[in-house]
């Protein structure tokens, strides 16, 4: 091999590594990839059945998401067990994915906020997705302390329930400021 | 010829008489004229007859068209056919126009709908009491598949949607050991952890 052809890799991977750079520089410029708050979503098996058909050795939600299972008016149930829970950033005008089950995607939520924050309150598309097809689309508007709760399909002599609760607004003048 | 007798006179005065004697009655009525009432004291008299058709006539009467009327009027002043000052007795008060007649009712109409305006600018449409609290409202949930119902209640502490007429997932399928029905996942690589896995250095 002649040494002038030894040097094409080298160009080859320098200039792909500047593309890569500029579009993660790209990135990371995009205001719309912004975090603008955390949303949490829960999965949860409620049954008046054997709660144990979900599985052995599952945890049950804590005291405060059982305190308001229990207070629900149209979704109420005996047990309660934890299957999964994921916690994501809420991008500025981007959409973003919770996947609860972690391993699993047959029970998925993808979220986008419809604007800013105002005060508490965050308005919201909310997409419940089962076995790949989106089931319901919802603009719902999430409060600090005002969980939404899904009644999803039924499953194992019980039912899927989605619990989706808005954990926190990044405060914009902040960011703003950080930005600067 | 000599005065005809009474008889006469009165067949005369009611359309009776024919011919010959009609003719020589005639010739003496209108020698005669003046003293036919007075002589025959006959209620059917010239003077009688002038009143008759005085009180049978209006006292006046509009013309039918009455701008055409006072055209020709000024028409015929201008031409020197009718003196001016014949103008002030004759020329005939035009009808008031529908513009004038409309100035009238536009008036009340005015402000009716002032009044009408004001009002509607110190009343506010009623909003249902909390609905700004309303996290989910019914309206905003869209259920794409048929047979699916979505039933939407609020609470002081929580929002809920029930969904009723899901297909079920198989009980086969453990969903807690990470298993998931065939088929590719609508999940797209725009989150941040997938945006960070296109880095390549």
């Amino acid at each position: 091999m002649k040494p002038s052809f030894q040097i094409f890799p080298l160009l080859f991977l320098t200039l792909l590594s500047s593309v890569s750079s500029l579009s993660a520089q790209a990135k990371a410029n995009d205001a719309g990839t912004d975090s603008v708050g955390e949303l949490k979503v829960s999965l949860i098996f409620g049954t008046d059945g054997d709660v144990d058909k979900a599985g052995k050795g599952l945890k049950k939600p804590s005291e405060a998401r059982l305190e308001a299972l229990k207070n629900l008016q149209s979704i109420k149930f005996a047990h309660y067990r934890l299957l999964g829970e994921d916690q994501q950033p809420i991008l500025r005008s981007y959409e973003n994915w919770a996947n609860p089950m972690k391993n699993s995607k047959e029970i998925l939520l993808s979220f986008q906020p419809r604007g800013k924050p105002v005060d508490d309150h965050l308005k919201m598309d909310l997409e419940f997705w089962q076995s790949h097809e989106k089931i319901m689309k919802s603009g719902a508007t999430l409060k600090k302390g005002k969980p939404l709760f899904i009644q999803g399909p039924a499953w194992r002599g019980g039912k899927i329930i989605i619990a989706v609760e808005l954990m926190s607004l990044t405060d914009e003048k902040a960011l703003e400021a950080k930005k600067k | 010829m000599n005065r005809p007798d009474e008889k006469t006179l009165c067949s005369w005065l009611e359309g009776e008489l024919e011919g010959e004697e009609l003719r020589k009655v005639e010739v003496w009525a209108e020698a005669n004229a003046d003293d036919l009432d007075a002589e025959f004291k006959c209620d059917i008299g010239w003077d009688a007859l002038s009143d008759e058709m005085m009180a049978t006539l209006p006292a006046s009467e509009e013309p039918p068209y009455p701008e055409f009327f006072n055209a020709k009027v000024q028409q015929a002043i201008e031409t020197g056919s009718l003196p001016a000052s014949a103008i002030e007795s004759v020329v005939v008060p035009a009808p008031a126009s529908l513009w004038q007649k409309l100035r009238l009712m536009v008036a009340p109409a005015a402000i009716a709908a002032l009044v009408a305006f004001y009002a509607g600018m110190q009343m506010r449409v009623a909003e249902p009491v909390g609905s700004d609290d309303l996290a989910v409202e019914q309206s905003s949930v869209y259920v794409p598949h048929q047979g699916i119902v979505a039933a939407v209640s609020e609470s002081n502490g929580a929002t809920e949607i029930v969904l009723d007429g899901l297909a079920p997932i198989s009980d086969e399928l453990d969903i807690v050991a990470g298993e998931t029905t065939a088929g590719s996942s609508p999940m797209m690589a725009n989150t941040l952890e997938d945006v960070q896995q296109y880095t390549f250095f």
